[in-house]
């Protein structure tokens, strides 16, 4: 397994596909999720099973983003006994493979322009080739992207609080009642200190998490901690930001209902708060 | 002090910032009510530079930090938190996993993601 022309195949995929997807040419899918195994990785339905120099492949993943629009998706399947340790193995597939294809696309409460789909494999064949790493790496591999995701979920976060939380300030400064804009109102005003305070705090978290990652220190944590809390945040600034619109908040005019329907996807996506817990 | 903001991270928050005032938020509502993918957004992203943030220049991506990448996704989401999300699933999860598969073995790690206990990033 440690064949020099295994690491060449390696080299030879990052040729192939990091320039096409680092341009924005081609789009990229990740694939783990199963119906039946979300944070239980372990014990995966999708299987490839050897045959000469290629692997067959069946099974199912879903919620995956660009499952329908993906150029190219990287899945992490089983090949090995259920529960067993070190029994999956990542491969990369491009669009088009036979045996390959996208599911039904889901029709979502938020984050509805980000596509999300179904990955179906029947009896699709794999060259040897298109396997990421070794057999047996896959679990290993997939936790590490993920510590690495997390990052980026904890961002979205960050982002998504913000976005409805200048929103809210925005409307608190221009809505006048009593004679007065409503950000002159205590009620009104605390709560936007409290929810850029809780921001601040996000963005703290997130930052640490990012510079520990940046300086090659373990951030499986910190990037946990930071998602957690992020999330939670966007969440809850993005229901108050819709409270401090009042009944503005509660239609499709005004940008703060979908913050609210989007912030959702947070507390979920890549493992949710309970699991980030755990 | 745990921040340094630096100018790189400003400049990469002012370039986002840019683009999605002109090519996201006047759609922002459409593509919600419709649920379409904008693969077009991904297209020019990738044009930015930020389809493959953390990418090493030599594999023609960004070479970035995590601490860049933070600022490109949350300026994204603040205008379009499903933008924010399609952007980062390609680059954390299916380029990252391509980027960093080959790189585990080698003495030289080429990816942030990857990097030894007592290294440090590009760009940190």
């Amino acid at each position: 397994l440690h064949q020099p022309h295994l690491l060449f195949g390696n080299e030879a995929q990052k040729q192939t596909y990091l320039p096409r997807l680092a341009t924005g040419e081609w789009i990229g899918a990740w694939g783990l999720t199963e119906p039946n195994t979300g944070s239980d990785a372990g014990n995966m339905r999708t299987t490839a099973v050897p045959d000469g120099d290629y692997w067959i492949l069946n099974g199912a993943k879903n919620f995956i983003t660009h499952g329908k629009s993906g150029n190219v998706a990287v899945v992490v399947v089983r090949t090995g006994e259920p529960n067993t340790s070190r029994n999956a193995s990542a491969f990369v597939i491009e669009k088009g493979t036979p045996g390959f294809s996208a599911g039904k696309k889901e029709d979502k409460l938020g984050m509805r322009a980000s596509e999300t789909a179904e990955l179906i494999f029947q009896d699709c064949r794999v060259h040897k080739s298109q396997m990421l790493g070794e057999v047996g790496d896959g679990f290993v591999q997939a936790l590490k992207i993920l510590d690495g995701g997390r990052i980026s979920i904890a961002a979205l976060s960050l982002g998504t609080a913000q976005g409805a939380y200048e929103a809210a300030l925005q409307y608190a400064k221009e809505r006048q009642q009593f004679g007065k804009p409503i950000s002159q109102f205590q009620a009104i005003s605390f709560k936007l200190a409290e929810m850029a305070t809780e921001i601040e705090a996000a963005k703290l978290l997130t930052y640490y998490a990012a510079e520990r990652k940046d300086h090659g220190q373990s951030v499986t944590t910190e990037a946990a901690m930071a998602k957690y809390y992020a999330s939670e945040v966007a969440v809850k600034v993005a229901n108050e930001a819709v409270q401090v619109f009042g009944g503005y908040g509660y239609i499709k005019d005004f940008p703060v209902e979908k913050f609210y329907r989007d912030a959702k996807l947070c507390t979920i996506g890549e493992g949710t708060s309970e699991i980030q817990n755990w | 002090m745990l921040l340094e903001v630096t100018n790189n991270l400003e400049a990469i928050a002012q370039t986002v910032r840019q683009y999605c005032e002109k090519k996201v938020r006047p759609f922002v509502r459409q593509w919600d009510e419709t649920q379409e993918f904008p693969a077009h957004v991904f297209h020019e992203l990738g044009e930015l530079g930020l389809m493959g943030v953390l990418v090493p220049e030599s594999y023609g991506g960004s070479g970035l930090n995590y601490q860049e990448y933070v600022t490109a996704i949350a300026e994204l989401s603040r205008v379009d938190p499903a933008i924010g999300l399609s952007m980062a699933a390609h680059n954390s999860l299916c380029t990252n996993h391509i980027c960093c598969s080959a790189t585990r073995r080698r003495s030289k790690p080429t990816c942030p993601g990857w990097l030894p206990a007592s290294g440090s990033g590009p760009g940190a």
